[in-house]
């Protein structure tokens, strides 16, 4: 199944090093404001915003521009998200992909949708669980998570138990 | 203009070498921004608009605006429960 990712979670998924390596389990799409939204960094050199460049040059994250203007209006009306968040959770409902967002406000409005959420935390769990990265790596990434500062404490140690046990 | 405003305004002109009406300038500008953030920051703590949202409004990229809201101290609120069954999700589906 495809994975849809917002800015935010792309952002969290290249800092902690993860981005490639998921981009080779599963294909990746993001809009064209999610690509626009992360670009805004290449002039800054942020290492987000150059990996996701460079994904998209070697198409291993592909973009999609065709999407229902209504429906990404509509929830960025309704939810108060920007245009790349709008135009994640239309793509996800339209292709029928999962969706991978830390963004609050686009969790909550993706579960309005009745999308499944998945967030970079479980992202991390998940890769490990199915032997894509090993145990040091899949802990290493969880602190730089943790160094980042955007999750509850809780969720990162659940998902250093897991490692740790798995 | 009050004293201490032009206090303000000149010493920035000391500091930046740069005249008066420039110092102001700079003032104004700075101050822009500072509202801006504490508007954008407001909003997304209230619940009432998203990241990118937030981001346009503060005149930042995401990212920024991800480690302004992290120095904040304003985490995700994602639960336990949606985290085990992020995982079963992600790793199910083929």
């Amino acid at each position: 199944m495809n994975v849809v990712i917002d800015a935010c979670s792309i952002i969290l998924l290249a800092k902690s090093s993860v981005l490639e390596t998921l981009a080779k389990w599963r294909k990746i799409i993001v809009t064209e404001g999610v690509y626009n939204e992360v670009l805004e960094g290449k002039n800054k050199k942020f290492l987000d915003a150059l990996l996701l460049d460079r994904l998209v040059g070697e198409k291993k994250i592909s973009i999609e521009k065709k999407l229902k203007k209504e429906v990404v209006q509509k929830l960025t009306n309704d939810f108060g998200l920007g245009i790349g968040e709008a135009e994640s959770i239309t793509l996800a409902l339209e292709s029928n992909a999962l969706m991978i967002t830390d963004n609050k406000q686009g969790r909550k409005a993706a579960k309005v949708q009745g999308l499944s959420l998945i967030g970079s935390i479980e992202t991390v769990t998940a890769l490990y669980k199915t032997k894509r990265i090993d145990k040091e790596k899949a802990i290493n990434t969880l602190k730089i998570l943790k160094r980042v500062g955007w999750f509850q404490d809780y969720l990162i140690e659940e998902a250093m138990g897991d490692v740790q046990n798995g | 203009m009050e004293p201490e405003i032009i206090a303000i305004v000149d010493r920035v002109s000391e500091e930046k070498k740069v005249d008066r009406t420039s110092a102001i300038k700079i003032l104004v500008f700075a101050g822009w921004k500072e509202l801006r953030l504490e508007k954008s920051l407001a909003l997304y703590k209230e619940g009432k608009i998203a990241v990118d949202k937030a981001a346009k409004i503060a005149e930042l990229t995401v990212s920024e605006m991800m480690e302004v809201i992290a120095a904040h101290g304003i985490k995700s609120d994602e639960t336990l429960e949606e985290y085990r069954q992020g995982v079963k999700v992600l790793m199910g589906s083929v």
